[in-house]
């Protein structure tokens, strides 16, 4: 049982790096257009992508602790609480949900003529009370906690990158241009695509909690989710060239 | 990126330019007075309210009449109608909701009060698309 884990871990540690791989070439790209372009949403959009570089950086990491056999004595230290954080997933939720907040920010500058104070509001509480849920309500083995996480995490996403999808469609509908519209179709992807990775990674929780060891469809078809927003954010966001 | 719909006349009953924005400020003088010519035949034709388009050079221009307003706008001949109609619209109601048809009523002649116009007209999808361009593409 405990052998079967260690290679399950050790196969999603190298699927992860490969995950890895993409995001960091992504983050490197963004870093580029930065340059060139050295514009406030450009920056947005690199912070935004840096988070989610630390979130898969620090899941891989948990994988690494399983397969090299790290372990800590739970003692309620402050090296167990953060061992516990990294191993359960929490650290890499949390750099998502400020992702996910500054992915907000981003969509109002793009998409809309300025903020809706309810929505923001809604959209900031929900942001701080994810990020006290991840980091502070945790138990030690309690896989319920877990998955309350996890779809706490989903609704934020859905919260912020449904808008965006929306929006994304529009433009892609009513912009007449080839390249535009591919542009905004590959966000629409990006975006739905962003969703589905934290519902499957749920799913593949509930499995854990019913007994399995993990490491389900779920959990590979949430990290597909993942390349496939990577892609859809590099051909929405750095492949189109203005024509000006 | 082409703008759906590039140049805007709104004009009064009495021909008072209220409104305008054009972009492509070289205009041909030949090509203006066969412009205004059209539009003064098919402003005739407009009496009550309606819609009607034509083509010169280039250019597609559509005119609708609300409320004894005229409005005038172009378009690249490629643009779909059906996109240039629904923006036509949009301005239109953009229009009255800040100047309400009972204003002109009253109204002194004086046209700067229309000068706001330019910021609510502003298409979210073209403001959209630059913001991309600046920042990403």
């Amino acid at each position: 049982m405990v052998e079967l884990n260690i290679i399950l871990n050790f196969i999603g540690m190298i699927f992860e790096l490969f995950i890895i791989i993409f995001a960091a070439v992504l983050l490197v790209l963004i870093l580029k257009k930065y340059f060139i372009k050295r514009h406030k949403l450009t920056r947005l959009l690199l912070i935004i992508f840096l988070n989610y570089f630390l979130a898969i950086l620090f899941s891989w990491i948990s994988k690494v602790f399983v397969v090299s056999q790290l372990n800590v004595i739970q003692d309620g230290s402050i090296i167990a609480w953060m061992y516990n954080l990294i191993s359960d997933f929490r650290i890499s939720e949390f750099f998502v949900t400020i992702a996910i907040f500054l992915s907000y920010i981003l969509k109002v500058n793009v998409f809309e003529k300025g903020y809706n104070a309810l929505q923001k509001y809604i959209t900031i509480i929900y942001g701080i009370l994810t990020c006290v849920y991840v980091l502070i309500i945790y138990e030690y083995g309690n896989t319920l906690f877990d998955i309350i996480a996890f779809l706490i995490v989903f609704i934020y996403m859905v919260m912020v990158y449904a808008p965006f999808l929306r929006r994304s469609i529009e433009s892609y509908r009513a912009v007449e241009e080839k390249t535009y519209r591919q542009a905004f179709l590959s966000l629409a992807i990006m975006s739905f695509s962003f969703m589905l990775i934290f519902l499957n990674f749920a799913i593949d929780r509930v499995f854990i909690f019913l007994g399995s060891l993990g490491f389900t469809v779920f959990y590979y078809l949430a990290w597909i989710s993942t390349i496939v927003g990577i892609f859809g954010a590099y051909y929405g966001y750095i492949r189109p060239k203005s024509s000006e | 990126m082409e703008k759906v719909i590039q140049d805007i006349w709104i004009l009064n009953n009495a021909g008072a330019v209220l409104y305008h924005r054009v972009f492509d400020k070289k205009v041909d003088e030949q090509l203006f007075g066969a412009l205004m010519s059209a539009l003064n035949l098919l402003a005739e034709e407009l009496e009550k309210e309606g819609l009607s388009n034509f083509e010169l050079k280039d250019k597609k221009y559509i005119l609708t009449k609300h409320h004894g307003i005229l409005f005038i706008v172009n378009s690249s001949k490629k643009t779909k109608e059906k996109k240039v109609n629904e923006e036509l619209k949009s301005i239109v109601g953009k229009f009255f909701t800040l100047y309400p048809k009972e204003m002109f009523n009253n109204w002194d002649n004086d046209v700067s009060i229309f000068a706001d116009f330019e910021n609510h007209i502003k298409d979210s999808l073209q403001d959209t698309i630059d913001k991309f361009e600046k920042a990403f593409w």
